[in-house]
């Protein structure tokens, strides 16, 4: 721990007044024939052989008293001065905000389930984060909003895991997939991706780091309202970043392609899953490239540290006290 | 302005019943010798009394005891030897100062002296300066003497120093008078021991201690003490001091044995007085010893 006074000049000022007062005290005595009572023949006590080692001892509990006053002066110096430390605190929870964009078409859902199922169990450890979640296939529908409600978070992801996965218990069936037919074709990949970027409720206001985890094939079918690259240009323009997660990529396929350029042209990147790269491994490695743009400069906080001394203060009053009782001063 | 003696009085009158007083005054009257042979007049025993001088058979013919009284008898000389140092404005034993106590046991023998038609004389003397005043007879002369003790003792005054008053009465006495030396617990030393001696083989020599302060602190008493002689303060920590104490205790009454010791080798009556309060009692008890030991 590096401790520094913050305001050293009073130290010196502190014990320098301590020693004139302590001269002060010593001299003053001399004008003491005022504060008595005036006796004769103080030889009848002072020429005892016993005076001598009574006096000694005066002076010592004097003396004692005098050295842990002015100690406890310097010491309260000390305090006085502000014995202070450098405190950095640097906060790596990021408080980022992710929305999961999900193609549900038929070929996806494996791959969606995989991916609620490693967001859920993120979720449980996440603090100040925002998570969203939307679904797109032919139309896309909000699953659930950003929220930092993580009970209601895991709660939607669990539901979702289990709709994809056909687990869903007897009291809970639902169709996850209403409302994601009401358009033109299937699997529009650029309205789902504009509409996710959208989905960042107050995107002028906010200043978090937002990222799109979109998970995709990149086959379409249908009249689009956006093109991919035109729902890339919006996520660019919103400083949305886009993760893209394709389970499909066969190489030099042109829907991939264009895929991993509009992902990494709005800065976020492209990740294929094959035996190279499971979802669990993607989700960190999209985590680890998130933390980057996390620009959270340590706190430098200048912190007084006074440690013990202010007890070692109290602490040698209390002895000055007591010697000085004990003398009689 | 009878200031001081009318003080000596009402202390007389608070601190002693008629009797006392009455006894006091029969102690004084019998401690003087010298008788001549001129008859002077028969007046009623009062208890101190020469049992000698009682005329037997005047008092066969009265009812009261008689005592004959001499002219010779009723004019003698009372010299007042008083400290006039420092030490006399220190406090007493009791808390007064000592210089009132000073001031009235002179005026109590004073005041007996001159009633009973002595005359007073007053020496006094400290380091520096020796002050006398004349032999007197009246109440006014004894109240100015009483005030010039007043005004001599202060604490800023001269030390004191008892032998050196003691030698100049030695030397300038030089009628017979009865001499009461006023002074303190001092310490009995060769000088005071010669002149008194001398003093004494010419006079007759009462001794009155005006009692010191305790040094210690005894219940609950912490007041810081300063020794009028060097000025230097005697802390309430050292007063309290147990082993201090002791030895204290023991030297004092070993010191004030001393003193009292060497005046009875002399043939002198002493006593100390440590408070207005016994100031009748110890002067009583002074006088009483002064006629035995003469005896």
């Amino acid at each position: 721990m590096d401790v520094s006074l913050l305001w050293p000049w009073l130290l010196p000022i502190v014990v320098v007044a301590g020693l004139a007062l302590a001269i002060v005290g010593l001299l003053l005595p001399k004008r003491r024939r005022d504060r008595g009572l005036p006796v004769a023949h103080v030889d009848r006590m002072t020429a005892l052989p016993a005076f001598r080692g009574a006096l000694a001892r005066y002076r010592l509990w004097i003396g004692a008293a005098l050295v842990a006053a002015l100690a406890g002066v310097a010491v309260a110096g000390a305090v006085a001065a502000r014995p202070s430390g450098v405190h950095a605190n640097q906060e790596d929870d990021y408080k980022r905000d992710i929305v999961l964009c999900l193609d549900v078409s038929g070929s996806m859902v494996d791959v969606d389930a995989e991916i609620l199922g490693v967001y859920q169990d993120i979720a449980a450890s996440l603090d100040g984060e925002r998570i969203g979640m939307r679904i797109f296939d032919a139309s896309s529908v909000m699953a659930f909003p950003l929220t930092s409600d993580y009970d209601y978070i895991q709660e939607q992801l669990g539901r979702y895991v289990r709709a994809l996965t056909g687990t869903l218990g007897p009291d809970e069936q639902f169709n996850y997939l209403a409302g994601t037919a009401s358009g033109l074709g299937a699997s529009l990949v650029g309205d789902g991706l504009a509409s996710c970027v959208l989905d960042f409720a107050d995107l002028e206001a906010s200043e978090r780091p937002r990222s799109i985890i979109l998970a995709t094939d990149n086959v379409v079918n249908g009249q689009q309202i956006f093109t991919l690259p035109q729902a890339g240009q919006l996520a660019v323009d919103n400083e949305v970043r886009v993760y893209a997660i394709n389970p499909f990529d066969w190489g030099r396929d042109m829907a991939s392609q264009e895929l991993r350029e509009i992902a990494e042209g709005t800065g976020g990147a492209y990740f294929s899953l094959d035996f190279a790269q499971t979802v669990p491994q993607i989700v960190d490695r999209v985590n680890a490239i998130e933390a980057g743009y996390i620009e959270t400069p340590p706190q430098i906080q200048v912190v007084d540290r006074p440690g013990a001394l202010p007890l070692v203060v109290l602490l040698l009053v209390a002895g000055v006290v007591a010697m000085a009782w004990r003398a009689r001063l | 302005m009878e200031r001081r003696l009318r003080k000596v009085k009402t202390t007389m009158s608070i601190h002693a019943h008629r009797r006392t007083l009455e006894l006091l005054e029969g102690e004084y009257q019998s401690i003087h010798h010298g008788r001549s042979h001129d008859f002077d007049d028969l007046r009623e025993y009062q208890p101190g009394d020469d049992v000698k001088d009682i005329d037997w058979k005047a008092t066969a013919r009265s009812h009261v005891p008689l005592i004959k009284r001499y002219i010779a008898s009723r004019q003698h000389n009372v010299l007042l030897v008083v400290d006039s140092g420092r030490n006399m404005a220190a406090i007493a034993e009791s808390g007064e100062s000592k210089r009132e106590l000073a001031i009235l046991v002179a005026g109590l023998l004073g005041y007996l002296a001159t009633r009973h038609g002595d005359r007073v004389a007053l020496l006094m003397g400290d380091e520096e300066r020796t002050e006398s005043m004349p032999e007197g007879g009246s109440e006014a002369h004894l109240e100015r003497m009483l005030r010039r003790i007043d005004d001599a003792v202060s604490i800023d005054g001269p030390l004191s120093r008892l032998e050196g008053v003691l030698e100049h009465a030695v030397r300038r006495m030089r009628r017979r008078s009865l001499i009461v030396v006023i002074a303190d617990d001092l310490a009995y030393t060769h000088d005071l021991d010669v002149h008194l001696g001398r003093l004494h083989t010419r006079h007759e020599v009462l001794w009155v201690s005006i009692g010191d302060a305790d040094l210690m602190a005894r219940a609950g008493d912490h007041r810081e003490l300063v020794g009028v002689d060097t000025g230097l303060g005697l802390p309430s920590f050292l007063r309290r001091d147990k082993g201090l104490r002791r030895a204290f205790d023991e030297q004092s009454a070993l010191r004030r044995e001393r003193l009292e010791a060497g005046l009875r080798s002399l043939g002198i009556a002493s006593v100390r007085i440590g408070s207005s309060a016994t100031a009748i009692g110890g002067l009583f008890r002074l006088l009483e010893r002064h006629r035995r030991a003469r005896r």
